[in-house]
């Protein structure tokens, strides 16, 4: 079980991460016009067109700015503020700092700050990874998570990290090999291709990944065959759509920067995706960005 | 301010570096002679590069080498003139860039 302390500090966070985004939002539709003016990159201009940032949300962005919650998620959020003044000149402006490919530098730094590290803790303490002889495979593991968890798991476990970014996987590896954690592999792959597990695991994790890939179903397809259908998945997702549906348009306008995004995912297109494997399994949400789902068998 | 803000305050610097080789080539011999200065000409012997270049990176050159770009536009090398003679030294800036790569490539 996740303790409410931890999982009221990641909605905390990201909610104060939304009121940020909030207030820097209302400042770009002032400072860029961008209702009224047109600019080269018509389509990104046209979206910041449908979404509603008025005085209005300077009161609900000034609330969740009260909050008491960790500021190093700043970092990032001012990033994603900058990257969208160049979006309108053009998408692939040289000053969207964002790739996972050509930034895994900068992402190495945001993903050690929240909400990133309350949510290794609060996914740590779901799956009980500090237990005897786990083995946990990271779907978009990225740069931080290979250490944070094969430190956890200890030398009687096994943990798995795939990533697509080639990298983030070398600076993930040389982390790895400097803290001498033998335990970790981390192998470069996409986890939508269809996986043959060479063994079985215990926990899945799928943190921040399904924002970034075609197929919710391929993702979930293969962490069932890595579990056997018998085991946990965690997803960690920073907006899931159906549960904000408020949230989702302004951060998906901030994270299509990011390339390679997507679209937020949901708790009912992941459940969808699950009934489709014909598994038996049984899930539960923990706060608003964290569902739990164990396979009981197929 | 958390140090490694700096980095995604300017990304730049990050960016700069991953470019060219070189300049991080004359970073990283820079900070080796740190608290010390080194001239051109024995800063270009030392990396196995000839002075023109070597100048490109510390200050920009032309269309070859962006001056936007250059360490001492990014804030990781300081000119000092001593003499009439000119001498390049890692800053601050510079050191806490170089361990930050260390640290994440193990350079």
């Amino acid at each position: 079980m996740i303790s409410l302390k931890l999982e009221r500090e990641l909605e905390k966070c990201l909610d104060f991460m939304y009121g940020y985004m909030l207030l820097k939002a209302y400042f770009f539709v002032l400072r860029t016009g961008v209702i009224q003016s047109e600019y080269p990159n018509h389509s990104y201009a046209e979206e910041w067109k449908k979404c509603s940032v008025d005085k209005n949300v300077l009161e609900h962005a000034l609330k969740l700015l009260s909050l008491n919650a960790d500021v190093s998620c700043l970092d990032l959020c001012d990033t994603l503020d900058r990257a969208s003044y160049f979006a309108l000149i053009h998408p692939n402006h040289p000053n969207i700092t964002l790739g996972f490919i050509k930034d895994a530098d900068l992402w190495n730094i945001w993903l050690a700050e929240s909400p990133f590290r309350i949510s290794r803790e609060a996914i740590a303490e779901i799956a009980d990874i500090g237990s005897d002889k786990l083995k946990v495979v990271d779907f978009g593991c990225g740069s931080v998570s290979p250490v944070y968890y094969g430190s956890v798991i200890g030398s009687k476990g096994l943990y798995t990290g795939v990533d697509s970014s080639h990298s983030m996987v070398s600076i993930a590896r040389h982390r790895v090999k400097t803290e001498r954690l033998d335990w970790v592999n981390i192998k470069k792959g996409n986890v939508e291709s269809k996986i043959i597990p060479a063994r079985k695991y215990d926990v899945v994790i799928c943190s921040s990944i399904l924002q970034y890939v075609d197929s919710i179903q391929a993702v979930m397809r293969n962490a069932g065959e890595l579990l056997d259908y018998d085991g946990t998945v965690i997803v960690f997702s920073e907006v899931f759509r159906d549960l904000e549906p408020d949230k989702e348009s302004l951060m998906s306008l901030y994270y299509r920067l990011i390339p390679g995004f997507r679209r937020f995912p949901a708790v009912s297109e992941i459940l969808e995706c699950l009934d489709a494997t014909g598994a038996n399994y049984r899930y539960r949400t923990a706060g608003r960005n964290l569902l739990v789902v164990e396979f009981g068998g197929r | 301010m958390h140090v490694q803000s700096l980095f995604t305050i300017d990304p730049h610097i990050l960016r700069s570096l991953n470019k060219s080789v070189l300049r991080k080539k004359v970073l990283l011999h820079l900070d080796t002679v740190h608290p010390n200065s080194d001239y051109l000409a024995n800063i270009a012997r030392a990396i196995g590069s000839d002075p023109s270049n070597v100048l490109g990176c510390l200050r920009g050159m032309g269309n070859r080498y962006n001056g936007n770009s250059s360490l001492i536009e990014l804030g990781l090398v300081e000119l000092i003139e001593k003499d009439g003679y000119k001498y390049y030294r890692i800053t601050e800036l510079g050191r806490k860039v170089v361990k930050y790569m260390k640290e994440v490539y193990g350079l």
